[in-house]
């Protein structure tokens, strides 16, 4: 007799990205070709889901990576999660799939399925928990669309925003998994209706109301002589990073709106041998990618590898630990392409993009181009991380890795702190850039193992 | 027989310094007390005679970049098995390396202070074995050994009266049998460098003048051949120092900067006090000196030819000459080359004024990054590669030779035309190679694609320079 020891979703978390089009992105494959070329994009096979039948009818390999449909909508990238079994007295996930149910006695509809999701966005700011936005599909075990109505007490009475839909897709033979496929809300803004009573351009729909909340009208707390201490614990950092009009100089005043991004959990239950087993899975939608062939220098992936294993690497360095420094670097080269880095070396008291301006602005440092402006010109900076890529094995990397930042030197105004890489880039915490601890770790144990291998037997 | 840039100078014992200065018509520069004086034989006003001595010293600091780079590349190997033996091999690597990377500030600060008076460049280098007429061995290039780095000891050694006040008076001598062996100590005198910058010194002291007008005109450079705004044109720490501090790049707007610049130079290469000796040149070579294993122990280099050559006319032990080892050969000669020259034009074009301009500058500083990275890139394929067919060993070595120009071309659009045909004469190299398809393929196409991509922006470049 077959019986189950645990179940999970995989992946464990996925992320989607927000697009208008009915029609979800294909699935693509990012292929490394040459040495310093860009990526280049490549079909992969595809799922579709029927709209009738719930079900997936086929696999496709479209010929043409296209990111807009015919209408020039965005494709919003919808991710499945797979429901995985581990049997009693094994170690393996497998698939859990109609032949699994049928061993087990049960139905695909014996699945119960929920879905709660939200965008807490103005309650992190507010901390007014009638503010927060949430939807919640129930329990469900149909193969229905459940649309994601992200539903909030400050809003108008019988208005919610759209967070994306839910849909348990219907395993059949061909396609025998248990699948459940997120997609995301359209990318689109809400918000309250203007005083004037005229529409407001920017929004899909006027939910908030605001009698009821103070989103609208709202500013973050940034003046430590006349704020309130709690209000200004809760401001992020930088702050005033939401749709507003300057009130002052330190402050700005929200004008109320909201976006359809979320984020949430997944769980799925069985009711199986007389015990019930779960699991979850979280889930968030973020913005479409405007660069799709580039990678960022830091990932989630990155986060999450720090996460698991640690800050430090400390294992011998092998091909692979080679490759993954070689993808970092290869990285911090994309990131450049896409930089205008002689613009954002730029000293300025206006407000803009450039960590060369905003450390005067945020921390009033005396204004300086952040390197010297004869070798920030975009063209120089991205000819010299090409030749840095080249020649990562023999010798560049000890180099790169002398040079990287550290985590605790982000917030190094120094001449020699504002010059480390990665150079003119911001950080989630408002100051400079750092690579995770972990990736800094790697690639310095990757110069040293150059240095240690014989010459001319680096080469891959 | 002293160089054609040498031969000009003239090194007395310091008691005949002023008899024989004025029975042979010669002009005292320096005087190394108790240890030797340094004259000149040809009259010449103190600007020419400054960019004279600065060339000599621009020369000496490019070959002693060179020939460390050598010899730090040397080291390691598959050969050494032994974890602490490997450590040691990388530690001095690290060392000699840094040291080299150092001599490349101070060309850079010899050529911004010919820069300051408005002389003309110096990257040109005799080939080696480069004759001993300044040192008193050849510069060579060669794997590291105890003999070599002796050589290194003393090459960077300072004054006499300085080794006895730091005490190493008879560790020095032991070195100098060791290098030279007994029957040449004598010929072991050592000609100081450090003398040539003194006199390079003194000549921008600023004169007090007592009479009108001065008794001896023009003893030291004019203010008026002094030029503080062609610092614009010099090379800066900021764009060329890599974020090393202890790469010297020294810029210089005045007398007093100038002045400060050589003796920054001068101790970084000798160090003259206790407190400057463990961060000096000298310091530094001393200190590995006293741990290196003694011919016989363990070998920390690898097998390296001594002074390769592409030359088909040199000696036969010098002569690289399996196919593959000298299209590499070829391809390090030429991306050498293409270093000097971006280098040389960089300082053609002034520094962006302001934040908003942007020059090819920047791209000229990139580039010639670019190419240290690849001479050391070929550097370590050479010395992974045979000399000949016949033989495993010797391994191969980047020979360093000099082109038969680094001449630019007058005007700018010819100087861009200059780097486009020197990078397509490293395709045809680089073509040469892929063929042979003997590994290196992701390395060669990278190179390929940055010459497709260098070419592009030249001819983008062209496009916007009136010719």
């Amino acid at each position: 007799m077959t019986t189950l020891a645990e179940l999970r979703i995989l992946p464990p978390f996925a992320i989607a990205r927000l697009g208008s089009s009915a029609e979800p992105m294909d699935n693509y494959e990012m292929n490394l070709t040459t040495p310093i070329g860009w990526r280049q994009l490549a079909d992969a096979t595809t799922f579709v889901v029927d709209p009738q039948s719930c079900e997936i009818h086929a696999k496709k390999r479209p010929f043409v990576v296209k990111f807009r449909d015919e209408n020039g909508k965005i494709r919003p990238v919808a991710p499945f999660l797979e429901v995985w079994a581990r049997l009693d007295r094994s170690d393996e996930l497998v698939p859990l799939d109609l032949n699994l149910l049928l061993k087990l006695g049960k139905e695909p509809r014996a699945l119960k399925w929920s879905v709660v999701t939200g965008n807490i966005k103005a309650f992190r700011r507010t901390g007014d928990p009638a503010d927060k936005v949430i939807a919640s599909t129930g329990i469900f075990s149909d193969h229905q669309v459940k649309p994601l109505l992200g539903q909030c007490k400050n809003f108008f009475e019988q208005k919610s925003i759209p967070l994306g839909s839910v849909q348990y897709i219907k395993p059949n033979e061909e396609f025998p998994e248990v699948r459940l496929r997120f997609t995301p809300a359209a990318g689109r803004v809400y918000g309250p209706p203007l005083e004037s009573g005229k529409p407001d351009g920017n929004l899909a729909g006027e939910v908030y109301d605001p009698t009821k909340g103070h989103w609208k009208g709202y500013k973050d707390a940034a003046d430590p002589k006349t704020d309130d201490l709690l209000k200004m614990r809760r401001a992020t950092n930088p702050g005033n990073v939401y749709a507003g009009d300057d009130y002052d100089d330190s402050h700005r005043q929200s004008w109320g709106y909201l976006d359809d991004e979320c984020d949430g959990i997944v769980e799925v239950e069985l009711e199986v041998g007389g015990s019930r087993l779960s699991a979850f899975a979280r889930i968030a939608a973020g913005p479409p990618t405007f660069a799709p062939d580039s990678m960022p220098m830091r990932t989630v992936h990155d986060e999450i590898e720090q996460a698991m294993l640690g800050p430090n690497f400390d294992s011998d360095v092998t091909e692979k630990e080679m490759d993954e420094v070689r993808e970092i670097v290869r990285r911090a080269l994309e990131t450049v392409r896409l930089m205008n880095t002689g613009q954002m070396n730029k000293p300025s008291k206006q407000r803009g993009v450039g960590m060369a301006r905003m450390d005067f602005l945020d921390v009033n440092r005396a204004l300086e181009p952040i390197v010297d402006p004869a070798v920030a010109d975009s063209l120089a900076i991205r000819s010299r991380h090409e030749r840095l890529l080249i020649a990562l094995d023999s010798g560049s990397l000890a180099w790169f890795a002398r040079v990287l930042r550290e985590h605790d030197q982000v917030g190094d105004l120094s001449t020699d702190g504002r010059r480390r890489m990665p150079a003119l880039m911001r950080g989630a915490d408002a100051r400079y850039l750092a690579l995770t601890r972990r990736q800094v770790s790697k690639i310095k144990a990757a110069a040293e193992f150059i240095l240690r291998t014989p010459a001319g037997e680096n080469e891959k | 027989m002293p160089s054609r840039l040498t031969r000009h100078l003239v090194w007395t014992s310091p008691q005949l310094a002023t008899t024989y200065s004025e029975a042979a018509h010669l002009e005292l520069l320096a005087v190394a007390p108790a240890v030797e004086a340094l004259h000149l034989d040809l009259a010449l006003p103190p600007r020419e005679k400054a960019i004279y001595l600065l060339h000599i010293g621009a020369q000496v600091e490019h070959a002693l970049m060179a020939q460390y780079f050598y010899a730090a590349s040397s080291l390691g190997g598959p050969h050494l098995k032994d974890p602490n033996q490997q450590r040691n091999a990388k530690q001095w690597r690290d060392v000699i390396v840094k040291i080299a990377r150092e001599e490349m500030g101070h060309l850079a600060t010899v050529e911004n202070l010919l820069t300051l008076v408005g002389g003309p460049l110096m990257f040109e280098r005799e080939d080696y074995p480069i004759p001993k007429d300044l040192y008193p061995f050849d510069f060579e290039l060669e794997p590291l050994t105890k003999k070599s780095l002796g050589k290194y000891v003393l090459a960077e050694m300072p004054a006499e009266s300085v080794v006895a006040s730091l005490g190493l008076t008879s560790e020095i001598d032991a070195i100098r049998s060791y290098v030279g062996g007994d029957a040449q100590k004598e010929s072991l005198s050592v000609h100081r460098v450090g003398l040539i910058y003194e006199a390079i010194q003194s000549l921008f002291q600023g004169a007090t003048i007592t009479q009108e007008p001065p008794e001896k005109p023009h003893v030291f450079v004019e203010s008026q051949d002094i030029s503080s705004d062609s610092k614009r044109f010099q090379a800066r720490p900021e764009q060329w120092g890599l974020g090393y501090s202890e790469m010297l790049i020294e810029t210089a707007v005045d007398r007093a900067s100038a002045k400060s610049a050589i003796q920054a130079i001068a101790t970084q290469g000798e160090g003259s006090t206790i407190a400057d000796l463990p961060s000096s040149h000298f310091g530094r070579f001393l200190e590995i000196y006293r741990r290196f294993p003694d011919e016989g122990d363990w070998r920390p280099a690898r097998q390296v030819a001594r002074n390769p050559t592409t030359n088909r006319e040199a000696p036969e032990d010098r002569r690289i000459t399996n196919s593959e080892s000298l299209l590499w050969a070829k391809l390090f000669n030429i991306r050498y080359r293409m270093l000097l020259m971006f280098l040389k034009h960089s300082f053609c074009i002034e520094a962006p004024n302001g934040t908003s301009e942007t020059t090819p500058r920047g791209l000229l500083i990139s580039w010639s990054f670019g190419e240290m990275y690849n001479l050391r890139s070929i550097s370590d394929i050479l010395m992974s590669l045979p000399m000949r067919d016949s033989e495993k060993e010797p391994l191969a070595g980047p020979p360093f030779e000099m082109p038969y120009t680094l001449s630019l071309s007058t005007r700018e659009p010819g100087r861009w035309r200059q780097h486009r045909d020197l990078i397509s004469a490293s395709q045809h190299y680089v073509n040469q190679l892929r063929k042979r398809k003997s590994g290196r393929e992701s390395y060669l196409l990278g190179m390929e694609q940055a010459n497709g991509e260098a070419l592009t922006q030249i001819s983008a470049l062209l496009g916007g320079i009136p010719s």
